[in-house]
């Protein structure tokens, strides 16, 4: 389970938050207060699996600068105009 | 038991007031447990009370004028007697109705236990079985009109601000250890059915936002993860 480990799903300024410490990065996910939290962390957690995989197992600060292509493109794939597209 | 000898007056006056009924073989039964009974002159009438009273048995012998009166000065008695009566049944009701709510506390408990397992939704309560390992079946309550069906389960509706569609993301963002902005995505689609969000939209509270959030979610020792993270 990606979520078995608590405290990274808050409630902030009525916007549900997922988020996930990496390195020395934080990748949010902002949503509706109403969102099903599970399913945001869902895919958080996917898409930080890619974009680790696609940083060669190093989510940090100076790649993902240097690899802004690649990152927005799997970003693009992942949520598409606020919808999310694809979850494990 | 106490036994009321009345005349024909103070019989309709009793069936009035305490709403009597006559049954088919002849007698009159009461709705709070006393008889009524008489003879094929219809004079004088008894009525039989549950509780002895210790007054003594009230006689009259014929319809006739004084008797009538003798007995409308003794009507007070009489309705203190009938109050007795009501005083009984209404106690004993309540204990009825308490029972009845007890068996049907008990029996809301046990059900929900048994729906707790599977899916499906009872709309309607089910008395409990002798036994309670077995379970309960629909439509037991129709054998049994002790127990009437109970009113179907109120469903709350969604909330009204619950996004029913699939734009459920509004932003995606990266910050690093000092709150700074790498990367950020904001959401605000047009063919959202509850139109555009209103809130961050300018850039300024945007980071404002950032900022705070930020604040909340940062970690200790993100400064240390940074170094090391940058020594590598």
């Amino acid at each position: 389970m990606g979520w078995a480990h608590a405290g990274d799903i808050i409630l902030y300024d009525s916007h549900l938050v997922v988020y996930k410490h990496s390195l020395d990065l934080i990748l949010y996910f902002l949503a509706g207060p109403t969102e099903n939290e599970i399913m945001l962390y869902s895919t958080l957690t996917s898409l930080t699996d890619a974009l680790t995989m696609l940083l060669r197992n190093s989510l940090e600060k100076r790649g993902v600068l240097e690899n802004l292509d690649l990152v927005l493109l799997c970003l693009d794939e992942t949520i598409d105009d606020g919808c999310v597209a694809l979850t494990p | 038991m106490f036994t009321l000898v009345i005349d024909n007056q103070l019989h309709s006056i009793l069936v009035d007031e305490l709403q009597l009924t006559h049954l088919p073989d002849g007698r009159i039964r009461g709705p709070l447990g006393h008889k009524l009974s008489y003879n094929e002159k219809m004079l004088p009438r008894k009525i039989y009370f549950r509780q002895p009273l210790d007054r003594g048995a009230l006689t009259s012998s014929t319809g006739d004028k004084s008797t009538l009166l003798v007995l409308s000065n003794l009507t007070e008695l009489v309705w203190e007697c009938a109050e007795e009566v009501v005083q009984d049944a209404a106690r004993a009701v309540c204990r009825r109705e308490k029972d009845k709510f007890e068996a049907r506390k008990r029996h809301v408990i046990s059900n929900f236990a048994f729906s707790c397992g599977d899916v499906v939704v009872r709309d309607q309560l089910v008395i409990p079985n002798s036994d309670t390992h077995a379970r309960p079946r629909r439509h037991q309550h129709l054998s049994n009109p002790a127990y009437p069906p109970a009113p179907n389960v109120c469903y709350n509706p969604p909330p009204s601000d619950m996004n029913l569609s699939l734009y459920s993301v509004q932003a995606f963002i990266i910050l690093d250890t000092e709150g700074n902005r790498v990367l950020a995505k904001y959401y605000r689609s047009k063919s959202h059915p509850q139109g555009e969000s209103k809130d961050l939209l300018t850039l300024k509270d945007q980071k404002a936002f950032e900022k705070g959030l930020w604040q909340k979610t940062k970690k200790a020792g993100g400064t240390l993860t940074a170094r090391t993270a940058k020594l590598r």
